[in-house]
């Protein structure tokens, strides 16, 4: 490696998964003068789209909480998949907290009551950022989004807020329901209003599901059909700034409450589990908001038990399952086509669709339970992050 | 008629190839248009090696003359039969350099100096692969290298980015 050009040494360093990155700086001292050059940070970051993603895992049931991380392991190269425990800054400002998301590096977490405060953080760069504080009202029920947009190449927190106001007059208290729609820019001083939500939906407190086109896409509960109750996509434009109803596909598959969103091939794709506990099927819009591109592109049975999973923990998980909706969720999809499943928040499989095999990911040492949030490594810090220009994700 | 051009290697070896195979390498493609190759071509590159970068460069051309051929009728099918055809030349080659480590980084460098960047890209990666997910020591053996490190030095490195090392 010493013999290479250092472009190319380089290029070669650049393609490493993180931790390859930090072990090899142990080789000997030419390879750790060339792990510490100024300019691979930028130059891993810059290919970090072209990697399988990384996966953390957050593990709330223990307080302070923890991440772990999950290098995915390189098939035709024969090296496992990793689990390793990130030691972050963050316990020393927060002890139990929600990951709102992760984008470009960039790991977006809060507070879990009332999502406050928030911090950006880059768990491998180390440095915690605190953000500026969003208003707050009284009794609130708050919807926290973090994504970034490609066009304006900015990043933005958008926080919904619901709330109750109280109106004393000399007899009567009277009150109202009111919302506030606030979006904080990364680097901004302080968080901007734009109203109340102007969508006739609530929409749920929690996190956004996914990022995709600049947009932040939320599942609200809608009862225009009542009894009947399904959910309904909404997206919020990160450079607009303002709400869309997404349709869902025509032929009524999707008029459920069990379903979750995700980003596959690109797409907007929504995992429906079936009430039967035997099949998901996803559903794929191949182009952006056309209600007629939506189609289903698998069927996945989910007879498979992972060998972490004993029988009893899936008859339990049945009750559990209608009671959450997802007792199997999508977290995303790999380079060579690959889905990689979340199950009971407890374990990590990956289908492979055209064979219709699964395998498990981590057969032992996992987190008890956990949520699996897709990540892109990077050595870079956040402020660096936030400088540089993103392509649209893959 | 293709027209042909005569390489010698650094052992002095002369490779007959076609003008569109050779003029992949932008090196190459510049001292031909600057009229500097006439007659036999000089390179900094052993025969073995320029052996293998012939090699890859006919396996690409191959695949760019035979997309151009095509028509769209079933070209879905016949793409995916020759992405595996591809990619089974790919490991072939792959495992063929694996297996020789001098001339893989013989390989990096000429193809560095012949201005191949589909050639780098993919010996670039090639070798990522090989090292990714391998612990130092593991390196070492793989490439003969030696640790230079004092017992302090490594445990400094591991001590400081510990949760790198830790399982």
């Amino acid at each position: 490696m010493e013999n290479l050009p250092h472009d190319v040494a380089l290029d070669i360093l650049s393609r490493l998964p993180i931790t390859t990155l930090i072990q090899i700086k142990c080789v000997c001292k030419s390879w750790r003068a060339l792990a510490q050059h100024p300019r691979l940070p930028s130059m891993h970051h810059a290919r970090a789209y072209t990697r399988n993603p990384c996966l953390i895992l957050h593990c709330d049931f223990l307080i302070p909480n923890e991440l772990y991380f999950v290098t995915l392991g390189n098939r035709t190269e024969q090296h496992n998949s990793e689990l390793r425990r990130i030691n972050t800054r963050i316990n020393s400002a927060v002890t139990e907290y929600r990951v709102v998301s992760s984008c470009n590096g960039v790991l977006c977490i809060s507070n879990t009551l009332h999502f406050d405060p928030i911090f950006a953080c880059n768990p491998f760069a180390g440095y915690l950022m605190e953000l500026p504080k969003p208003f707050k009202y009284p009794d609130q029920k708050v919807a926290l989004g973090f994504g970034y947009h490609p066009t304006t190449e900015k990043y933005k927190l958008v926080r919904i807020t619901y709330y109750i106001k109280t109106h004393h007059t000399a007899r009567v208290i009277s009150c109202s329901y009111k919302s506030d729609v606030q979006v904080l820019t990364l680097g901004d001083d302080s968080w901007r209003s734009l109203g109340p939500v102007s969508i006739p939906w609530r929409v749920d407190p929690g996190t956004s599901e996914v990022l995709l086109n600049g947009a932040l896409h939320w599942l609200t509960k809608c009862y225009d059909r009542y009894p009947f109750v399904c959910l309904q996509i909404i997206s919020f434009d990160l450079a607009e700034e303002n709400f869309r109803q997404i349709e869902r596909p025509t032929c009524g598959s999707l008029d459920a409450c069990n379903y979750h969103l995700v980003v596959l091939r690109g797409c907007l794709s929504a995992v429906h589990c079936l009430d039967d506990d035997e099949q998901i099927e996803i559903w794929i819009m191949k182009e952006y908001n056309v209600k007629e591109s939506w189609s289903k592109d698998y069927v996945i049975r989910t007879t498979y038990l992972p060998t972490s999973l004993s029988k009893n923990s899936l008859q339990n998980s049945k009750i559990r399952k209608t009671m959450l909706g997802r007792a199997i969720k999508v977290v995303c999809g790999l380079k060579d086509g690959e889905i990689l499943l979340e199950y009971e928040n407890r374990t990590l499989v990956l289908y492979n669709p055209e064979r219709e095999e699964f395998q498990d990911v981590l057969s032992s040492g996992l987190p008890k339970y956990f949520r699996t949030i897709t990540h892109v490594e990077s050595l870079l810090t956040v402020q660096d992050i936030l400088k540089c220009k993103h392509q649209v994700q893959q | 008629m293709a027209i042909m051009y005569a390489l010698k290697s650094s052992d002095n070896e002369i490779f007959e190839v076609e003008q569109k195979v050779i003029e992949q390498s932008e090196t190459i493609k510049k001292m031909i248009e600057d009229g500097a190759a006439t007659g036999e071509i000089p390179l900094q590159v052993s025969s073995k090696t320029l052996a293998k970068v012939l090699e890859w460069c006919k396996q690409r051309q191959h695949k760019t003359v035979e997309n151009e051929n095509d028509d769209n009728k079933g070209k879905r099918k016949k793409e995916r039969d020759e992405d595996d055809d591809i990619k089974e030349w790919e490991n072939k080659f792959s495992d063929e350099l694996k297996a020789d480590k001098d001339v893989l980084f013989d390989l990096l460098l000429a193809s560095n100096y012949l201005d191949l960047p589909a050639l780098l890209s993919f010996l670039c990666q090639l070798v990522a692969d090989m090292v990714a997910g391998k612990m130092p020591e593991e390196i070492r053996r793989m490439f003969n290298i030696e640790n230079d490190f004092t017992p302090e030095e490594e445990k400094a490195i591991t001590a400081e980015h510990g949760w790198a090392f830790q399982p």
